[in-house]
């Protein structure tokens, strides 16, 4: 069975340190990662509690297939309550942290209360110790791994922190791994910070056990074979990373230009992933624990900087949504994200947000105390006003809080592209109807990788729909939400989707697992943890009108380019899909549904 | 009439060309548009984006934005000046 069956309880109040059992039953239940850590966190903590209070809890758990040989079997979730969107907040990292977590032979971790002062936490098989960070706070994410990386002296641990934007409570800051993998989203990093946990140091050889051995290997072997044949996973992302988005998205006319107010961006060619290759700056690609596929790319400046990314989201973030198109600045930008510990979609999106406000005169002159002019295109603006956000300084204090609170406090938060108050991705969906259905209806907000309907409606996998088609499209946003959730609780990449369906999934699992799920049941699996976070959402106050997009989106058509004239057509879209999931009129799981899933 | 052939993603880097001309005379098919590209590039671009006469999977082939996908695939006419898009087998983000 591919789980230790422990759980480690730490409160850092009192620095109490306890193992727990894992229960089968919750495992079967819930698989583990997400499925799993959303479970404990809904019975343990009040949906009504404050996000930055120490009665706020903060969960790692690793998936049934984290630490095995499964295709990109690396990654582990943060499930906590989120400070941005009071929503469940469970945010997703690759790198290797997610392997040498579940090799100290703890499958989860919870943190409890908020400790007296920095701390951080050192484990591996033997030991778990909170320890001394006082010398840590304050410094960003690279130099903290670096001084935890000597001071515990073993070459194989692993560190995830945050840095100062997470020290600073900023809203949009993240836990980043192994320097430059993050747990990027939801602003899981402030709720770190408001614990004073600096990092966690893990080390460990224990082994993931797997039910059927031999059964597992093949398995595995014939997944890494499609992985490796298929077009998109073995081609397309090894070659161009997931850059290799912005030409497609601009060519069809879904790429989020100058905040959403236009859908292509003249300046494209100059910061593609295409581009990226073509100036030279990629040195390798790089791939995460167990990934054959390894879209990761290291990066080197003319300058000599090196660095991991940008990614698609962040590229597009600082450079079309601000019409930068100095790829240069904008692969900086990324490395300082990840050094400060920010969100680098929703540090973007809220630059990009400023920018409007400034352009249309709600933000003054006077208020940026003498720094560069918010306007877009000013590159050099990007690197200050991130900084400055990192550092919580000057405006950067507005801007920390991210996108909706920013342009809600100059009295304008139409001006803020966000779902739930999260920042959307580089997708318009204006010219991807399911897409968009996808963002609105998503348990923590503007996001793109709880529901990816880019690949069947723009990248034809598997199979290629309209994207401007509405039929059938709730019915596939609902099947992609289950399976994704299946997907992240079994501590696999959502990338590998692209090639696999629910039965690889399930004949994984099983294999490692000796569960013996039907694909239904599988399929049953992800829905009921699909509900489960949506019942924690109405517990915290949270209903059906925030189940939509801005007002831009579904009142101003898209001014040019192939989707001109278009606008989310989210009303026709929304009644079905709740229907088809079960729920209400408004939103609500009904009882029927909610024993279909042993959920009442 | 002048068609603009852009091309992308691993096609872009393997030939190390962003796009090309090419001028017909008569409406054509985007398959036979693709064979004149082929020619013109001295590379034949076909078995990158279609096998056993289908569009693969992750395949993109748009005429001024539009994917001809929606239209009568490989059988879509081109009748007037446009820019085509070609992406083999791409990615996500």
């Amino acid at each position: 069975m591919s789980y230790h069956g422990k759980i480690l309880r730490i409160n850092l109040e009192t620095k109490e340190i306890k193992t727990e059992e894992l229960s089968k039953d919750l495992a079967r239940m819930y698989i583990g990662g997400r499925g799993m850590g959303t479970k404990i966190f809904y019975d343990e903590v009040d949906a009504k509690v404050d996000a930055l209070s120490p009665e706020n809890k903060l969960i790692f758990a690793t998936g049934a297939l984290t630490a095995t040989t499964a295709p990109t079997g690396g990654r582990y979730m943060v499930v906590t309550k989120s400070p941005l969107t009071s929503s469940i907040a469970s945010s997703n990292s690759g790198g290797f942290f997610g392997h040498k977590l579940k090799s100290t032979g703890y499958d989860v971790l919870i943190f409890e209360k908020k400790a007296k002062k920095a701390c951080y936490l050192y484990l591996d098989e033997e030991k778990a110790e909170l320890r001394d960070a006082t010398h840590l706070w304050g410094k960003d994410g690279h130099e903290t791994t670096d001084i935890l990386m000597e001071e515990v002296g073993e070459k194989t641990a692993k560190v995830a922190c945050i840095g100062p934007a997470g020290e600073n409570l900023s809203l949009i800051s993240g836990i980043m791994n192994d320097k430059n993998r993050a747990a990027g989203r939801s602003g899981v990093g402030a709720v770190m910070g408001s614990k004073m946990l600096k990092a966690i140091v893990v080390s460990g050889r224990k082994k993931t056990l797997i039910d059927d051995k031999e059964a597992f290997k093949t398995a595995v072997k014939q997944r890494v074979k499609i992985l490796k044949e298929n077009g998109i996973t073995g081609q397309g992302l090894p070659a161009l990373g997931t850059k290799v988005l912005d030409n497609i998205l601009n060519s069809i006319g879904a790429y989020p230009t100058r905040n959403f107010q236009k859908s292509q961006f003249e300046f494209v060619d100059e910061v593609s992933g295409e581009a990226l290759v073509e100036k030279g700056y990629l040195v390798k690609n790089v791939a995460c624990y167990a990934c054959p596929i390894a879209c990761g790319r290291l990066i080197e400046l003319p300058q000599g900087k090196k660095g991991e990314g940008p990614e698609y989201e962040a590229g597009w973030s600082f450079g079309a949504l601000c019409e930068v198109h100095d790829l240069n600045t904008i692969t900086q930008a990324n490395f300082l994200c990840n050094e400060l510990g920010l969100d680098s979609i929703s540090a973007g999106v809220t630059i990009a947000t400023a920018m409007e406000l400034y352009d249309r005169g709600y933000i003054k002159k006077e208020e940026l105390e003498k720094g560069p002019e918010l306007k877009f295109g000013n590159a050099e603006a990007i690197l200050y006003y991130i900084k400055k956000m990192g550092q919580n300084q000057g405006i950067g204090k507005k801007l920390a809080l991210g996108s909706y609170r920013l342009a809600e406090s100059y009295g304008h938060p139409e001006y803020s592209m966000t779902v739930k108050k999260m920042e959307i991705p580089a997708y318009d969906p204006r010219g991807i109807q399911g897409h968009g259905l996808g963002y609105a209806t998503n348990n923590r907000g503007g996001c793109h990788v709880r529901c990816y309907m880019i690949s069947p409606e723009v990248l034809g996998a598997p199979e290629k729909l309209d994207p401007q088609e509405l039929k059938d499209k709730p019915e596939w946003v609902k099947t992609l939400q289950d399976l994704t959730a299946v997907i992240d609780s079994s501590g696999l990449c959502l990338f590998t989707s692209f090639a696999l369906g629910a039965p690889d999934y399930t004949e994984l699992l099983n294999k490692a697992t000796g569960f013996n799920y039907s694909v239904e049941e599988i399929m049953l699996t992800g829905e009921r943890i699909w509900n489960l976070e949506r019942q924690f959402n109405l517990k915290a106050g949270l209903t059906a009108a925030d189940d939509t997009l801005p007002k831009r989106l579904l009142e101003d058509p898209i001014p040019a380019g192939p989707n001109k004239g278009h606008v989310h057509r989210l009303g026709e879209l929304l009644p079905h899909y709740y229907e088809i999931r079960g729920w209400s009129k408004d939103g609500i799981p009904t009882n029927e549904k909610l024993k279909e899933l042993s959920l009442l | 009439m002048k068609i603009q052939v852009k091309l992308f993603a691993t096609l872009r880097l393997k030939l190390g060309v962003a796009g090309i001309e090419i001028e017909i005379d008569n409406p054509v098919t985007i398959m036979e548009l693709l064979k004149l590209s082929s020619k013109k590039l001295k590379f034949d671009i076909i078995p990158e984006l279609i096998e056993d006469g289908k569009i693969m999977v992750g395949t993109i082939l748009l005429i001024n934005g539009k994917n001809i996908f929606h239209a009568q695939k490989l059988e879509t006419m081109i009748t007037r000046e446009c820019e085509v898009s070609v992406f083999p087998p791409a990615g996500g983000g």
